[in-house]
């Protein structure tokens, strides 16, 4: 009896140690998604993450997103007078699965739709339990955004790593509208697929966005968040890379109310650039603030200035594009440090001066009524509307000239859509539309990379890429196949 | 009474048991220690079960053959043989503290007489590092242990050592041993707080037979530490120890320039001030200064220290007390340590003796005040580099001939803060700047077991490690660089930063031990065990900018946050606030939870087999990952108790082979602690956001995959003792394969970031390990001791992530590379410079030559920061009184980048405020020169050397005498009229000789990869005196 009683003393001792605080602890400072997101106020502050994560002007001393790109492999970029060899892979066409661009497109862009995803995934959660009607549309509209940047993230990753859009059945992208595991991987989806998923988030975006920050009810109005309009735009983007015109066509005169052109006589147009002044044109604009990556970055190591250690510079090629009486060389150029008044010399990118929160940052641009005037001329075009599509062209270019353009017109369908390729160039140049439309409408037209001789000698690199080249198509990185060795690559990539 | 009746009760059962024996003798005498009888010491006769203990006179009566070997042994101290002769009375008198291979070994969980162990471990006496003067007791275990490496990589006092047993078990986890003192484990880096003569002895577990009963914190090795205690019926005795010495800079092996050869230098080379002087100026210069500005920076320090301890046991009580005093100047200026200990270990027993308990309390408190910047690349602040790479024509006085502070620089002034002055504004920063560490340690146990029943004993212990910690950093606003703190254009200066952190953890194990005998040859010693353990972790900080110059160190100098001023100048601005300060605060945990058992059987003292399983779990990991099995078995065979080797005994005390293999697990993935904490969630936080809001994004990405990481070790050796134990020792041959190792693999980026740490790969580590002892010659007055340590150790990566093609490399000097050494050094080797034109020359990795880096080029050199060979030696000779140690440590076979000396030999860029090694004015000049050193204005730094080639990749191995001490102790006879029992006096000297073909300070370098501008070690020397009364 005494052994027994000794023995559940015993027992009782060891039993009051309990482990369960050793070995299942919540550390204090433990954000899990439960509590990080309970109201639709937290679902707005993910959304501010998830916008954050889109940037197609990130990048710095010769590496970036689109922005850089799309000018650097193709011909609007040429060496800078401070350049120590920034760049010089990129512009000699050196593309290859471990190369920096690819792996930078293929992280971010998914980095976005994860983080689009997390935010589905929690208002899901949320979504039932809200009661009051203004919770409700502002989750919906929060939901619409989240929904349309995961469309923009997959949209742009088929931009860059399909061969050919219209090919439904050739492989594009993963799509993902869940949040994976990290030991996830999986195939490519098909083009159609990928279009099709595209297209139903966007859908689905345009459904729920209602009224939200639409142009009348905003005030002020700073074309900053996605709204109807925005979703519109997009929608005619996708449509115009599917081959689908028409669409394309009806997105475009869906908003057409809504925005005209700026102007450069009366000074809109320059101030859209050099003051980040919203102008009717604008539809959606990357908002840039204090702390943000400045784009400036990309060109400059410090600022948009002589004297601010530029290693890019604008071509000659670019340069000599415009006609003599093109405003919108004020812009493109910087005209008052540099010597771009007597070519020889120094083209200093002016599109990105610098701004009110720093001498490297400047919103972007990133949807314009003049992109959407170039989709309807082009879709004009094909459509056989060959005068319709000069007049629309003319539009534009009497918006940007001084006095009125030279008038327009054209005798087949291929001077038209090369002449819709050459004013893309001078429109959206710096952009992040270079290299795309030179893959998609270039390769319409047989039209590759043709450098100016000044410039490809100034990196000592190739001039030309003929159209239709593979290295039109990015190959997928080397990050990708690191963890997923089954993938499918890209034609000629290994 | 009642006691002294036990007593002889035993004795009496001693006879009866010993009876039946027939041509035995009875044996009778005194055991005691140099302060007087030990009652209860073990008296066996050796190799046979027959045993009695000592009564409360320590006498005992024992029956055995002449032939017989009689073994005494006692707690603490070490066990002594004596063979039975013709005399009928043997005395002896134990000695304080086991000597290798001898007395018993105490680890957390069992006590293991090295007899009756079928594990490698290995004992270092306190007697051989007692009265060392090193800060840190760690440091004095350097080239004691075969195995046991320990690098110390800054001569600041009290600095934390590396310590890696039998190589190196983890790419980014824990690599080092796990440390018990008193039962307690202790956090491994805080060894600076407890005092060197509380120690009573340390044991080294190496091999998985010793190791795995720690499995959740045992895979790098035990090091299991015992602090001093009284003796039960023991008179009060006082022991009081002090020294006084001094340290010094160890010896430049480097030859620099003077001025003359610098100012020359320069002008040949047409740039810095010697260009711009003519040869009458130059010559005048160079004799108005010359400074070695490390004689500026060093100095001689003063090292004392006093401890006084206090013993003393009643019937049933024991007690151990000591106060002691510690103090050591660094040898940089400004720099020193002070420590002050209080400790007590009390005992007790029942007077039935069936329940014991313990409680041992020490509180320490030490600050330690220091300089940053060590290895530092900003010129301005690293001190160390300062003091070598100083300009030596620039005068260190003022007029009036007194040390300068500034140099005539003014402070706040960015135009004369050039990189020519950079030992001025050095050494003005090293005297007005503060950098103070203090550390409140306290180390607290309860221990207690009761034999509840037959063979069954419950046992409870808890350990407490505490250690708050208070950071004081501020830059003086008075100070060269403190104008610049805050604002150029503000109008007070100078930063202020605190930290106070806590750290404490708590233990308990509690346990159930089983032990019996069975047909007097079986003996069974089996356990359970449950153990607990929780860490918390707590801290705030701030950083105060601005302080006013008159109240600089207190609180009442913090310029008050809410003043605005117009920072730009600009009146159509608005003003800002410069002086919000930044703050912080913390606080985290970990945990582990266990149960495991341990089982020792042995047979007739001849054979024996040690088995242990234990399950752990660990808060770091989650569902099926969470536990970890972990298990060894052992076995031991005790050649010297058979039969056979009967007629050998006169030559063969000890022959024994072991042989174990197990698993232990290191759950510490990550090599910080409090790191890697909840990896197995979905984190969030706050962040700027878009269009200049606040967000919530995603901060970690979930993995609950993470597991323990595992070492499966085999383990082969041998201890031996031979003619009387004259020499003994041991080798072992091992193996560890540690796999799962935690490292960083791809992943898809759909999850947003393109790599997460999994486990992964599988890393190795083979050796060879001997320890062997002498006595040369022994008498009454003569005894003359050699003793020796080596081992061999290679490391080899055996499987990274596949993706990666056996090599991870992410710039830098050193890559992981399968086949190869961990960190192994991957660069392109030099292959020197082109008499043509004076570039260097590297090697293609096809052979070629070429005169341009590129990391296609690069190749495993095969070399490491970690040493392949490693060991010590010492001698001791004994003399009446006199005494006289040495004690020597080497490493062997590792490797470092020298960026000191290829900065001073650099000749890309020769103005840039540094001196130069005398061999660069060997530079390559004209086409045909042959010469080492490439031309002035040569296309790559010292920077590109290091990180990209091996020209200054050197062989750091060293010899050194790392202990030399002489002591004279005062016989009895002297001591016979004075009030005191005992008195030993020594003078000893820490690293007075260095052999090494390293080109700098300090062969030593902790393992670092590169030295630049770190703080060497000293040599210390210190005479010291010990009185017993």
């Amino acid at each position: 009896m005494k052994k027994i009683f000794k023995f559940s003393l015993l027992a009782l001792f060891v039993g009051a140690v309990s482990c369960d605080d050793a070995i299942d602890i919540n550390q204090e400072n433990e954000l899990t998604e439960e509590n990080a997101y309970q109201t639709v106020a937290d679902l707005q502050t993910g959304l501010n993450g998830v916008y954050a994560a889109y940037v197609p002007d990130a990048g710095s001393n010769g590496t970036g997103d689109v922005i850089l790109f799309n000018d650097l492999f193709t011909d609007n970029i040429k060496r800078g007078l401070s350049s120590s060899g920034q760049g010089n892979q990129v512009y000699n066409f050196i593309l290859q699965p471990g190369s920096q661009f690819p792996a930078t497109l293929w992280s971010n862009r998914y980095a976005l739709i994860n983080y689009s995803n997390r935010l589905l995934k929690a208002w899901d959660r949320i979504f039932p339990t809200l009661e009051s009607g203004p919770d409700i549309e502002t989750a919906n509209q929060i939901k619409a955004q989240a929904l349309a940047l995961r469309a923009i993230g997959h949209f742009e990753l088929l931009q860059y790593f399909t061969v050919n859009y219209e090919d439904p059945s050739a492989p594009s992208i993963i799509l993902l509208d869940f949040v994976p595991e990290v030991t996830d991987v999986f195939p490519r989806n098909t083009v159609g697929e990928s279009f099709e998923f595209i297209n139903n988030d966007l859908n689905e975006a345009a459904d729920l966005v209602g009224d939200f920050y639409a142009k009348d009810v905003a005030s002020p109005f700073n074309a900053y968040y996605i709204n109807g309009d925005v979703i519109k735009a997009l929608q005619a983007r996708v449509a115009l890379f599917q081959g689908d015109y028409t669409s394309a066509g009806t997105y475009v005169d869906a908003i057409e109310d809504n925005y005209t052109l700026s102007d450069t006589e009366t000074g809109t147009y320059q101030a859209m650039y050099n003051d980040d002044t919203t102008t009717e044109e604008n539809i959606w604009t990357l908002a840039r603030k204090d702390g943000d990556n400045g784009v400036v970055a990309l060109f400059y190591a410090n600022s948009a200035e002589i004297d601010g250690s530029p290693f890019f510079e604008a071509s000659y090629d670019l340069y000599d594009s415009f006609e003599a009486n093109d405003l919108r060389t004020s812009v493109v150029f910087n005209e008052e440090d540099g010597e771009t008044t007597s070519p020889g010399d120094i083209l200093l990118i002016g599109k990105y001066p610098g701004g009110s929160f720093g001498v490297q940052v400047n919103d972007v641009k990133w949807i314009r009524w003049a992109e959407m005037l170039l989709i309807r001329a082009e879709v004009q075009a094909r459509a056989g509307m060959l005068t319709e599509a000069a007049a629309t062209i003319e539009t534009l270019r009497d918006s940007r000239y001084q006095g009125n353009a030279p008038s327009v017109s054209y005798g087949s369908l291929n001077a038209a859509l090369a002449d819709i390729l050459l004013e893309r160039r001078r429109e959206l140049c710096f952009e992040g539309h270079r290299y795309l439309d030179l893959k998609r409408l270039g390769a319409d037209i047989g039209e590759g990379i043709d450098r100016d001789d000044r410039d490809c000698a100034s990196f000592s690199a190739p001039c030309n890429l003929p159209a239709g080249d593979y290295r039109f198509t990015l190959p997928i990185p080397t990050v990708e196949i690191n963890a997923n060795p089954g993938i499918e690559q890209n034609p000629n990539y290994n | 009474m009642r006691s002294k009746f036990t007593w002889i009760m035993t004795l009496l059962l001693a006879f009866s048991f010993t009876f039946s024996y027939a041509q035995e003798k009875t044996i009778t005498g005194t055991v005691s220690d140099p302060l007087g009888p030990i009652p209860g010491a073990n008296v066996f006769v050796k190799g046979t079960q027959i045993g009695v203990q000592t009564d409360i006179d320590g006498k005992y009566s024992i029956n055995a053959s002449v032939g017989d070997v009689l073994e005494f042994s006692f707690v603490g101290f070490a066990t002594q043989t004596v063979p039975v002769g013709q005399t009928n009375v043997i005395n002896v008198t134990l000695e304080e503290k086991a000597k290798v291979l001898e007395g018993v070994v105490v680890d957390k969980y069992r006590n293991i007489t090295p007899v009756t162990s079928a594990s490698a471990m290995a004992t270092v006496s306190v007697e051989e590092v007692e009265d060392r003067a090193n800060a840190s007791i760690i440091q004095n275990l350097q080239g004691q242990v075969a195995g046991l490496n320990i690098g110390t990589g800054s001569g600041q006092p009290g600095a934390d050592s590396t310590i890696i047993l039998r190589g190196v078990g983890s790419i980014n986890g824990n690599i080092e041993p796990l440390f018990i003192v008193d039962g307690i484990p202790v956090d491994e880096d805080g060894f600076r707080s407890i005092s060197q003569n509380d120690i009573a002895s340390y044991s080294i577990l190496k091999d998985a037979a010793a190791t795995s009963i720690y499995g959740n914190r045992g895979a790098n090795g035990v090091i299991v530490i015992t602090t001093k205690r009284g003796r039960y019926n023991q008179k009060l005795s006082f022991r009081y120890t002090t020294q006084f010495g001094y340290t010094k800079l160890q010896n430049l092996n480097m030859e620099l320039m003077n001025s003359r050869e610098l100012l020359e230098f320069q002008k040949a080379n047409g740039v810095g001030l010697g260009a711009s002087l003519t040869d009458a100026e130059l010559d005048l210069r160079a004799r108005q200064a010359n400074t070695s500005w490390k004689d500026v920076f060093f100095r001689t320090g003063v090292t004392k220290s006093h401890d006084l301890s206090i013993t003393s046991g009643s019937e049933n009580s024991t007690n151990f007390t000591s106060l002691s005093y510690f103090e050591q100047d660094g040898t940089f200026l400004n720099t020193n340590f002070k420590r002050f200990t209080v400790r007590n270990n009390f005992a007790g027993k029942s007077d039935n003796e069936k329940f014991n308990y313990s409680m041992n309390l020490n509180i320490n408190f030490s600050r330690s005040n220091g300089i940053d910047g060590a290895g530092s690349n900003a010129i301005f602040f690293a001190p160390f580099r300062a003091a070598l790479h100083g300009l030596p024509y620039l005068s260190p006085y003022d007029p009036d001939g007194s040390i300068t502070n500034d140099g005539g620089v003014v402070p706040g002034d960015p135009n004369s803060v050039t990189p020519n002055v950079v030992p001025y504004v050095l050494l003005n920063s090293v005297n007005m700047n503060t950098d103070q560490e203090d550390e409140l340690k306290i180390l607290g146990s309860f221990s207690a077991d009761y034999n509840f029943a037959d063979n069954l004993t419950a046992a409870i212990q808890l350990g407490v490690d505490y250690s708050a910690f208070k950071l004081l950093e501020i830059l003086h606003p008075n100070s060269i660089l403190g104008p610049f703190q805050v604002d150029q254009n503000a109008e007070y200066g100078g930063i202020q930063s605190e930290d106070a952190t806590r750290d404490f953890r708590f233990n308990s194990t509690v346990s159930l031990n089983y032990n019996n005998t069975f047909a007097e040859k079986h003996n069974i010693d089996a356990s359970v065990f449950v153990e607990y353990y929780k860490a918390h972790y707590d801290g705030i900080s701030f950083d105060q900018f601005g302080l006013d110059p008159r109240l600089v160190g207190t609180g009442s100098g913090f310029i008050d946050s809410g003043i605005f001023e117009d920072l730009d100048d600009n009146v159509n601005t608005p003003d800002t606030q410069p002086y919000i300060p930044s703050i912080g605060s913390f606080k985290v945990e970990e945990g582990l939870f266990s149960y495991f058992a341990n089982l020792d059987y042995d047979y007739d003292r001849r054979f024996g087999i040690s088995a242990t399983v234990r399950r752990d779990a660990s808060f770091r990991f989650v569902d099926d990952n969470q536990w970890g099995t972990f298990w060894s078995v052992g076995g031991r065979w005790n050649l010297e108790a058979e039969s056979f080797m009967e007629n050998s005994r006169d030559v063969v005390d000890m022959l024994k082979l072991r042989a174990s293999f197990g698993t232990s697990g290191n759950q510490r993935v990550n090599n910080a602690q409090y790191s890697i904490l909840n990896q197995y969630l979905n984190l969030y936080g706050a962040g700027s956001g878009y269009n200049g809001t606040s967000s919530t994004v995603p901060t970690q990405i979930a993995y609950r995959g993470l597991r323990w990481e595992e070492m499966e070790q085999s383990n082969i050796g041998i201890d031996f003792g031979f003619w009387g134990n004259k020499l003994s020792g041991s080798i072992d041959v091992y193996k560890k394969l540690t796999t799962d190792l935690f490292q960083d693999t791809p992943i898809s980026p759909i999850n947003a970031t393109s790599s997460i740490d999994t486990n992964i790969g599988a890393m190795q580590n083979q050796g060879l390990e001997v320890t062997l002892k002498y006595v040369v010659f022994k008498n009454d007055e003569w005894r003359v001791s050699v003793n020796g340590n080596t081992s061999y150790n290679k490391n080899e990566i055996r499987e990274l992530p596949a993706s990666y093609d056996g090599i991870v490399f992410g710039g830098g000097s050193s890559a992981l590379i399968e086949g190869s050494q961990i960190n192994t050094f991957y660069v392109v080797k030099y292959a020197g410079v082109n008499p043509s034109n004076g570039n260097p020359l590297f090697y293609t990795a096809d052979g070629g030559l070429t005169e341009t880096l590129s990391d296609a080029d690069r190749v495993d050199t095969g070399k490491s920061i970690y040493p392949v060979w490693q060991g010590g030696f010492g001698t001791s000779v004994n003399y009446k009184g006199f005494e006289f140690n040495t004690q020597w440590s080497y490493f062997a076979d590792l490797y470092r980048n020298n960026l000191d000396y290829a900065e001073l030999e650099e000749t890309n860029v020769v103005d840039d405020g540094s001196n130069r090694v005398v061999s660069t004015a060997n530079a390559w000049q004209q086409p045909g020169d042959i010469t080492s050193v490439p031309r002035v204005g040569n296309p790559f730094g010292a920077v590109d050397y290091i990180n990209s080639t091996d020209r200054y990749l050197e062989d750091a191995s060293f010899l050194r005498l790392r202990n030399i001490q002489l002591g004279y102790t005062f016989s009895d006879k002297v001591l016979e009229d004075l009030p005191i029992t005992g008195l030993r006096f020594y003078v000893q000297g820490e690293n007075l000789l260095t052999f090494s073909s390293w080109r700098g300070w300090d062969a030593e370098g902790g393992f670092r990869s590169t030295d630049r501008g770190n703080y060497p070690t000293p040599r210390i020397y210190t005479l010291g005196a010990v009185v017993n009364f």
